[in-house]
């Protein structure tokens, strides 16, 4: 029988012990097997070392100063073996046939180079009813344009370039914005794949302020369009 | 004393910057983003300044060489793209005095080293409206502080 390509699979983790743990399972439980998952631990002070070390030896474990999210992926990359590579936020779930509906869809599409899916966005459990009800969901599932459901080749990952490790906030817009002036050839799937929770500490992401940080990522994504089109 | 008109930008959901001679918005409720250059990024900084529509065309007019009824027409036209857009809204005030664009020109004549008047140039860029619109917005005041951002 023809070996399953091997799909590497990158946690990176700072600071969630509460949820990590649900998010490895989500990962041993995918029906696509041949899947190597890389922690990268970014300099957590709580107890998420000790989940992330509890799954040992089906996972690999790494620890860093904390360095940011870009920093911890590119770690992780620099690590990884897969021919694909995945992301999963720590606090985020797939579902059981992700990996499965994806490696349909490049064994269909040979020449595609990343493949999407849909996102279910759920309000954590443990949420106060004040707390659930101050989030907006406008729709529940949503194309997910996001790390967590992306399946890429590593080829066009490193066609397109690694994560920003300077950016904290919007270091997935950067490299998407990047990826498509490159025309990255990609695939949305109808099927949900990914489950997203919302809760207090992502919501910090949600601040005002926060989101002021993509001005400067658009106004950079404008400038190379308009020195390419020279 | 007669009718006269001033902006608002329609924040927290409209954010804008202005970075090197441009004005970057982003409208958070439709994942679009704009690109504001030339005279754009002078009306827009006027706008967020709580200019009056006769202050924003007074000071185009003494800053620039051009026709008035060119600079008039160009300013409501790239005025009512950002309203349609649902960037900035409109408010009626009262107006101190009348301003007379025309006679402001006339002045001008006489100083011809100002440079020419370029309309506000006006982009919109619809390609990440999905990945912009994936995040929920809470409703959360800012100051009762969510734990920060990892």
């Amino acid at each position: 029988m023809e070996k399953k390509p091997l799909v590497t699979v990158i946690i990176a983790v700072y600071n969630c012990e509460k949820y990590l743990a649900q998010a490895i399972e989500s990962v041993l439980a995918q029906t696509y097997k041949a899947i190597e998952i890389i922690i990268i631990d970014d300099g957590s002070t709580d107890g998420s070392a000790e989940v992330a070390k509890s799954f040992l030896p089906q996972i690999k474990y790494y620890f860093q100063e904390n360095s940011g999210p870009g920093a911890a992926l590119n770690q992780g990359i620099s690590l990884s073996q897969g021919k694909l590579i995945a992301f999963l936020d720590s606090d985020d779930l797939w579902v059981a046939d992700k990996l499965s509906y994806q490696m349909r869809a490049f064994e269909s599409n040979p020449d595609l180079e990343a493949v999407f899916g849909h996102v279910r966005q759920f309000k954590s459990p443990e949420l106060d009813e004040a707390s659930k009800q101050s989030i907006q969901i406008p729709v529940e599932v949503i194309s997910g344009y996001f790390k967590g459901t992306m399946l890429i080749k590593r080829e066009a990952f490193e066609r397109v370039g690694w994560f920003d490790s300077q950016i904290k906030i919007g270091d997935f817009l950067d490299w998407y914005l990047r990826a498509s002036e490159q025309s990255l050839k990609s695939l949305m799937l109808p099927e949900v794949v990914t489950k997203r929770r919302l809760h207090k500490t992502n919501m910090g992401i949600r601040e005002r302020k926060s989101y002021s940080e993509y001005l400067p990522i658009l106004k950079a994504s404008l400038d190379r369009r308009r020195s390419n089109s020279k | 004393m007669s009718k006269s008109k001033s902006f608002k930008v329609n924040s927290p959901k409209v954010l804008s910057a202005a970075i090197d001679s441009e004005v970057v918005i982003v409208n958070l409720d439709s994942g679009d983003y704009y690109s504001l250059l030339k005279t754009g990024v002078e009306v827009w900084s006027a706008i967020e300044k709580g200019m009056s529509y006769d202050g924003i065309l007074m000071n185009l007019a003494q800053n620039y060489t051009g026709s008035p009824e060119e600079i008039t027409a160009t300013v409501n036209e790239f005025i009512s793209k950002l309203e349609q857009e649902n960037l900035i809204s409109v408010e009626e005030i009262q107006a101190n005095q009348e301003v007379n664009i025309s006679a402001l020109e006339s002045e001008n004549d006489a100083n011809k080293t100002k440079p020419k008047f370029e309309p506000p140039a006006f982009e919109k860029f619809t390609d990440m409206e999905d990945l912009l619109l994936l995040d929920p917005i809470h409703e959360v005041d800012e100051s009762a502080g969510w734990p920060n951002v990892k």
